[in-house]
């Protein structure tokens, strides 16, 4: 991995360059709890920002849009994502399973995945529902960008990771210049710090038991108790950047959409002549958790929840998965 | 590179009713087509939707493909009015067909419900081809009458079939009508004869005839690994990437449809 140095004003010239070539997508600040992810232009550049944390709208939407086409499908402009987190590249991996994987790949997410520059950045704080650190993650990226942008005094640590991140850099030489140890020192502390902020957010949770080898949720009356407060929004599915279920709607001419769909939604899993193999609230939500920490794992090796904290921070009913987890632990 | 949801355009040859709600559509891809048995492929209407099922033809007519279908939801009850000459899609082949090689020299022992009768006639054409492999067949078929009955034509060849016996039985049927036996398909195994050393059972029907005649195969003696089911859940996408027909860690279009017994036998929302 390659290293560099930019500063402030050096990476705002960057992004200008960018404009035209790309479309370009960062984050501004939106009130005091969320992020808005929108397109740079000339007119916006100055008020564009990094993000503490990650926004609220998950990272799937720029590969798996809420709804879309599917048949036949647009091609994308080559896009540039700016302000990445770690949880939400973590995301990726399994979308990237479940859509590239496999004997079949996704043409439509394959092309958006294909045409998109991935800039992360290191999380600079937390919120009270991040808890990537407990969860096999960190809240500072080590894999799946193609340049990550380390926040320090006046300036950026750059990591180049792929040869898209290396051509990028290569092509606005003039602005990056080599990064010296007190750069990495003062980088390298921040990283320690927001990491003891997030174990030091989830200290009372304990996941230990419950995600232990043997990931198989117990016989427990627990997912009753769960599923009492679920409205059944699927909000929660919806904000998660790892569902990767979607509905199928059918056009004339023999073209297809595709919409969001989530499994716990009453009719999901329902076949034609009515059989519902999980037709009760508890029953759809032991599903969720076994399919992000169970199935998941099974297939490819790693949890399908990384920690972000989105379907705490939507849930109407307040469900906090930690809490659930916790639970499941104490009643191994 | 073909995109893998575009379906193949495919002309209705004939209808056949095979009872007051199921009908078998013939239908001609407008190019090469091939499946194994017990695969299924994705059948839509134009602007109307798009569901599941497994053809019931055999994998050897390689011209036509037979769709056998039940009236039970809205694609089907669409599926239903359609005429002769009318234009389907059709996607596929998708999943893992029954393993039959892994069945020569053995007794199989087929056991079907209702329109499950569908994929087992393609399955069982498939045997019936090669029959000298195979050291005997015996289907046991229930339906709810004996109107319900589907293949009536062809019952009456294949059982003119040596190493092919046939048991049939309706759950209910008014006094004189029906000859053979009267009660739930799973009473046929009490008559059937096997050597269940060297059996295996393939089942097909509706959840409820599916979840007691794997109890009753069970009891009879056959073990989890050599039980056979044709499993059906919401299989939208048939790629293994929409998620709806999640099976535990398998999702039932691209790791099934067709599973032995052992492989699924601990999830709860097996027979729902």
């Amino acid at each position: 991995m390659e290293i560099r140095y930019i500063n402030n004003n050096n990476w705002q010239n960057f992004l200008l360059n960018q404009l035209g070539k790309y479309n370009v997508y960062s984050l501004f600040e939106q009130g005091d709890a969320d992020y808005n992810c929108a397109m740079l232009s000339a007119e916006n550049l100055k008020d564009t920002i990094l993000g503490k944390y990650r926004s609220l709208v998950p990272l799937k939407s720029f590969f798996f849009p809420p709804s879309e086409k599917i048949l036949p499908f647009n091609r994308k402009k080559p896009q540039i994502v700016v302000g990445v987190k770690a949880c939400e590249l973590a995301h990726l991996r399994i979308l990237d399973a479940m859509f590239l994987g496999g004997e079949y790949k996704d043409p439509v997410y394959e092309e958006a995945r294909k045409n998109t520059v991935i800039i992360s950045a290191d999380c600079t704080s937390a919120k009270d529902c991040c808890f990537c650190s407990i969860i096999e993650g960190t809240p500072y990226p080590t894999q799946g960008f193609d340049m990550n942008l380390r926040p320090i005094k006046n300036g950026f640590v750059i990591e180049i990771l792929s040869e898209n991140g290396k051509a990028l850099v290569e092509n606005n030489g003039s602005l990056f210049q080599n990064a010296v140890n007190d750069h990495l020192d003062e980088s390298a502390k921040k990283r320690v710090e927001v990491n003891e902020l997030v174990l030091k957010i989830n200290k009372d949770f304990n996941f230990a038991k419950a995600l232990d080898e043997d990931v198989k949720p117990p016989k427990t009356d627990l997912w009753k108790d769960v599923a009492k407060e679920c409205v059944e929004c699927g909000g929660c599915r919806f904000v998660c950047s790892t569902c990767y279920c979607f509905l199928i709607g059918e056009q004339k001419n023999f073209e297809k959409f595709r919409l969001w769909d989530a499994c716990q939604f009453k009719g999901y899993a329902r076949v034609a002549g009515g059989a519902n193999p999980r037709p009760t609230k508890e029953k759809r939500y032991k599903n969720l958790y076994s399919c992000k920490f169970d199935y998941r794992r099974q297939n490819f090796g790693f949890y399908a929840c990384t920690g972000c904290g989105r379907c705490i921070e939507v849930c109407p009913a307040e469900i906090d998965i930690r809490n659930v987890i916790t639970k499941l632990s104490e009643a191994k | 590179m073909k995109n893998i949801y575009q379906p193949i355009k495919s002309e209705v040859l004939k209808i056949t009713d095979e009872s007051s709600n199921i009908k078998t559509f013939t239908l001609k891809p407008s190019e090469e087509f091939s499946f194994i048995t017990g695969q299924f492929i994705e059948l839509s209407l134009d602007g109307i939707g798009e569901a599941p099922f497994t053809p019931s033809s055999s994998p050897y007519e390689t011209e036509t493909i037979d769709v056998t279908i039940m009236r039970a939801g809205y694609v089907t009850e669409k599926i239903h009015q359609l005429k002769k000459g009318d234009v389907v899609g059709i996607r596929g082949p998708y999943g893992k067909g029954y393993p039959i090689e892994e069945m020569f020299n053995k007794e199989i022992l087929i056991l079907g419900g209702g329109v499950g009768m569908a994929p087992l006639r393609s399955f069982l054409l498939t045997l019936i081809k090669q029959i000298d492999k195979f050291k005997k067949i015996i289907l046991c078929y229930g339906a709810k009458s004996p109107g319900d009955i589907i293949y009536k034509s062809e019952f009456e060849k294949w059982k003119k079939i040596k190493k092919l016996d046939i048991l049939r039985s309706v759950d209910k049927c008014s006094v004189g009508v029906w000859k053979e036996d009267i009660g739930v398909v799973t009473c046929l195994l009490d008559k059937a004869k096997f050597d269940l050393k060297n059996a295996v059972s393939i089942v097909c029907g509706p959840p409820i005839m599916m979840k007691f005649g794997t109890e009753k195969l069970l009891e009879v003696g056959f073990t989890p690994e050599n039980i056979y089911l044709s499993m059906e859940k919401n299989m939208s996408c048939g790629l293994g990437k929409c998620g709806h027909c999640q099976l535990g860690p398998y999702f039932v279009c691209k790791d099934g449809p067709v599973f032995t017994y052992d492989k699924i036998k601990d999830f709860d929302e097996l027979w729902d």
